[in-house]
């Protein structure tokens, strides 16, 4: 082996090591747990099983699979359509301000899950400021937590950085001048983003996307905590299963789904965008 | 009827930065932009294309204000100086841009597309990316994206600043000889003055957001108005003097100097184009002119032309530039010799004191 190869597998060897000891070998751990028996008296007995498998093919688990979805697919387009422009802005921001944009920005990351949503049951809760505000206009109160739509909320206002960031590195690699030759060819401001922006900064798009999506469908606080007993995704079911239940075998194969739904479609994902970024190039 | 801009004013905030300038270009016609940079050239070029707001004044295209309109509805070409293509589009795909967003049918589209590429040069390449031709093909480009939309009028932003010499001597005159066959109004914004000599009709010398002096590339070199353009267009020995009474010569440190140039008596500045001055045997006595005894202070050969320092008895120097030719071999440091000038080629211009009272 050369010196610069033997330097580079010394460099690399430690961040593998963390790799391969606490997320390969667990994940390995997990799926081969899912494959084992349940037993009430010892959590799981080595025998081979695809019953935890079957088990989840029951309409209240593929509802949670798909409120799951859902879920993560919502978070991520309303992360999207709110943080394109923002994204836009930072980027093109040559104030003295940004600094602090920027922080602000950060802040639902750096603020505890607990007192973030609890500031949302102050808005949206029985007694919250929106039923207030209802209530006055002689409309009536109803429940505004316990939905889709509060938890998608709850996990939009918590990922919004993580669609930002990325896409305001993509947007900022785009010349001002590009722009304004766009404009200067004909384009109006749908367009240049349509035909311009929106390619160019699709990168950026992408891995926002995907980092919000991941994290969306495999939350746990912000459903629990805004969706309540009515909305249960399949992180709660998990934490349920491993603590309530115990049934290991069974939050493994659970686990093992979650991972092929958050691949699959992520797979789905790059193939559509790709798709549209080859055909908005072309017309 | 082509471009006017009447009065046109920038400000950000309460800092002036163009204005107010008044200029106009006849249809057909290049006009140069010329000046330092920060003199508002580009900033002037940017309210016509519609990337700035105007304070005041207006810009009017074909006789109707063109201040209202967004930038995407001003039929203005821009070439940028950084080109700015869209880096995710083919070469063919960059020219069509403007095309498809007007939807033009297919069939048209390819053959202006076709027609742009051929006008620069570029013909083949068209299933090429911007990240795979060269700087000068990028410009190419760039001009045919403008070209294939026929628009009203061309701006040109330091479109050859970012080329390397040669091809920056080339790409100036394929511009401008595509502008003369398209018959095309162009404004080109430059800060190199070999630039606008070389392609222009008319010259619009600015600095500090004013505008100095509008003329013929011939005007603003051999009659410039302000110290300034003398300055800044070509070599220049620029001289403090001051006529006298008679108003007939100059006294320039101890030496007169007679001009073709009326004057009234004061403080002036004298432009002597170091080209105009002539070096001759120290004991001529030249019928007219200027004769002045001098010595030769440093000698710079440069190939084609030689740079000379003279001296002249007084306490003034003058460079002096000469076509390098085997009589002037004999021309080192310490020669005497005299310095003609022609009554002509003594320009008289303001001096610096009396523009600013």
């Amino acid at each position: 082996m050369s010196r610069h190869g033997r330097l580079a597998v010394a460099l690399l060897a430690p961040g593998l090591a963390v790799l391969v000891v606490f997320l390969i070998v667990p994940l390995a751990m997990i799926v081969v747990i899912s494959f084992f028996t349940y037993s009430p008296t010892r959590i799981w007995v080595p025998v081979p099983t695809a019953e935890n498998y079957g088990k989840f093919f029951h309409p209240y688990y593929l509802g949670v699979t798909w409120t799951t979805v859902k879920v993560g697919l919502l978070t991520t387009l309303a992360c999207a359509v709110l943080g394109y422009p923002l994204a836009y802005m930072l980027a093109r921001m040559r104030s003295r301000w940004l600094g602090l944009c920027l922080f602000l920005l950060v802040t639902p990351l750096m603020v505890s899950s607990v007192i973030r949503i609890f500031g949302w049951l102050v808005i949206l809760g029985k007694k919250g400021i929106v039923n207030s505000a209802l209530e006055a206009a002689g409309l009536g109160a109803m429940d505004l937590l316990h939905n889709v739509t509060a938890v998608v909320i709850g996990l939009t206002e918590l990922l919004l950085p993580f669609m930002v960031l990325p896409l305001m590195a993509s947007i900022e690699n785009i010349p001002r001048a590009v722009e304004e030759a766009a404009r200067n060819l004909g384009a109006t401001p749908l367009q240049l983003f349509r035909r311009v922006l929106l390619p160019l900064s699709l990168p950026g798009l992408v891995s926002g996307s995907l980092l919000v999506y991941s994290v969306a469908i495999s939350a746990l606080v912000t459903p629990a905590l805004m969706g309540g007993r009515k909305v249960r995704m399949l992180g709660n079911l998990v934490y349920d299963e491993v603590l309530t239940s115990l049934n290991w075998p069974f939050a493994a194969s659970i686990a093992v789904i979650l991972l092929v739904f958050t691949v699959a479609v992520m797979v789905a994902y790059l193939r559509t965008l790709r798709a549209l970024s080859r055909r908005g190039g072309r017309a | 009827m082509g471009l006017d801009v009447q009065a046109l004013v920038k400000r950000y905030s309460d800092t002036v930065v163009v204005g107010p300038v008044s200029f106009a270009a006849a249809e057909g016609e290049f006009l140069s932009l010329l000046g330092p940079s920060g003199c508002g050239k580009t900033t002037t070029l940017r309210c016509i294309a519609g990337f700035e707001t105007a304070t005041g004044g207006d810009v009017l295209i074909d006789g109707r204000s063109i201040l209202g309109l967004p930038p995407n509805r001003r039929d203005v070409g821009l070439v940028f100086q950084s080109y700015a293509l869209f880096p995710h589009l083919t070469v063919f795909e960059n020219v069509a841009f403007g095309l498809r967003l007007r939807q033009r049918p297919a069939p048209e589209i390819a053959r202006r597309v076709a027609d742009a590429l051929r006008l620069v040069d570029l013909a083949g390449l068209e299933g090429r990316h911007p990240s795979q031709l060269s700087g000068g093909q990028q410009q190419r480009v760039a001009l045919a994206r403008c070209l294939a939309l026929e628009p009203r009028l061309l701006l040109l932003d330091e479109p050859l600043s970012n080329l390397d010499l040669k091809l920056r001597i080339q790409m100036r005159s394929e511009i401008r000889k595509l502008q003369r066959r398209l018959g095309k109004t162009a404004i080109y914004v430059t800060h190199d003055q070999g630039e606008a000599l070389a392609l222009s009709d008319r010259i619009v010398v600015m600095s500090a957001g004013r505008i100095e002096q509008i003329g013929t590339p011939r005007e603003v070199y051999e009659t410039p108005r302000t110290r300034f353009v003398a300055d800044f267009i070509g070599a220049s020995n620029l001289l403090a003097g001051v006529v006298e009474p008679s108003g007939t010569t100059i006294r320039v440190g101890d030496a007169r100097l007679t001009s073709s140039d009326a004057s009234v008596p004061g403080p002036v500045t004298v432009l002597i184009r170091p080209e105009r001055i002539r070096v001759v045997a120290p004991d001529t006595a030249p019928a007219s002119g200027n004769l002045l005894s001098a010595r030769v202070a440093e000698v710079v050969y440069l190939g084609e032309d030689l740079q000379l320092t003279l001296e002249v008895d007084g306490g003034i120097s003058l460079a002096v530039s000469l076509k390098a030719t085997v009589a002037e071999k004999e021309l080192t440091p310490g020669t005497a010799v005299g310095a003609w000038i022609a009554r002509e080629d003594v320009r008289v211009l303001p001096s610096p004191e009396a523009r600013g009272a």
